[in-house]
């Protein structure tokens, strides 16, 4: 592994919800978090948007291949860049990373390429 | 605690030119990561007991920003090797490290915390596998899950469609 993709991990970080200027070297470092064990009701709520978006047959057909954003049943934004995705999203409906839900949609190559 | 983590089918059926039935099929759970932030995010995650290893993608692991411990970035075989490619994904060098993580079933319910030792690739792989992480054997074998599957039996009501067997949490 070279020096310049060990370099490239550990670049700095602009999404919103990380404070300014931590980077992924730190990140090793930093304390290890586990995942709530009640979720809150927006966590809920996130879930249910990405069952919902995971099982629609519409949504299947019209973004395969895509990670769709979605809050309350709605796609706020698909494409196939997640950081994109997130950030057309928030734009959008003015709501934080952590009321948004991400389905990554099945496409052909899914299930033919192994 | 939930004990028992339902397993889903994911299928789709094609025909050959002979008018056969060719059905595609992976197995997916739902896995809950913690960010560095504080916040949770779930993925459904492919089951695949082929890969020796877990795989968090680039685009979940450093776009959503997980916590996550590191645990080495190079491997030396059991001789005491270094090999410079054992610790790739697709062609793209990886990061080892350490993640917890909950599974949920589909009416919220969380396992307890579970150890995710995976490659964590450090760039996108340009592939469909990018959007998909995948639980290897090791997971298994670390947190002494059972895994029990029978597509004979596949549910077919409400949330609960598409079951086809649970990974059971000691």
């Amino acid at each position: 592994m070279s020096h310049e993709e060990l370099s490239n991990a550990s670049a700095p970080t602009n999404h919103p919800e990380t404070a300014a200027g931590e980077d992924h070297t730190s990140a090793g470092q930093a304390p290890l978090l586990v995942p709530k064990e009640i979720p809150s009701e927006e966590d809920r709520q996130r879930c249910a948007d990405m069952y919902w978006a995971l099982d629609d047959p519409e949504v299947q057909v019209r973004y395969a291949g895509k990670y769709v954003a979605v809050h309350q049943k709605q796609i706020l934004a698909a494409g196939e860049d997640l950081l994109a995705v997130y950030a057309e999203a928030q734009e959008k409906s003015g709501l934080p990373r952590s009321r948004i839900a991400i389905a990554a949609i099945d496409d052909d190559q899914t299930f033919l390429e192994n | 605690m939930l004990p028992d983590i339902p397993i889903v089918e994911v299928r789709r059926d094609y025909t050959t030119d002979h008018g056969r039935l060719a059905r595609a099929c992976y197995l997916r759970v739902t896995a809950v990561f913690a960010t560095r932030s504080g916040g949770d995010v779930e993925r459904g995650m492919r089951i695949d007991t082929g890969a020796p290893f877990s795989i968090v993608p680039y685009s979940l692991w450093h776009d959503v920003d997980l916590s996550w411990q590191p645990l080495g970035t190079e491997f030396y075989t059991p001789a005491g090797v270094r090999d410079p490619d054992a610790l790739a994904w697709l062609g793209v060098p990886c990061l080892f490290g350490l993640l917890q993580v909950r599974l949920q079933d589909e009416f919220d319910q969380r396992s307890k915390p579970l150890r995710l030792v995976a490659k964590l690739p450090l760039r996108a792989a340009r592939s469909h596998l990018e959007r998909a992480a995948l639980i290897g054997c090791s997971f298994l074998a670390d947190n002494s899950l059972t895994m029990t599957v029978a597509p004979h039996r596949r549910t077919n009501a409400g949330a609960l469609r598409n079951i086809v067997g649970h990974l059971t949490v000691p």
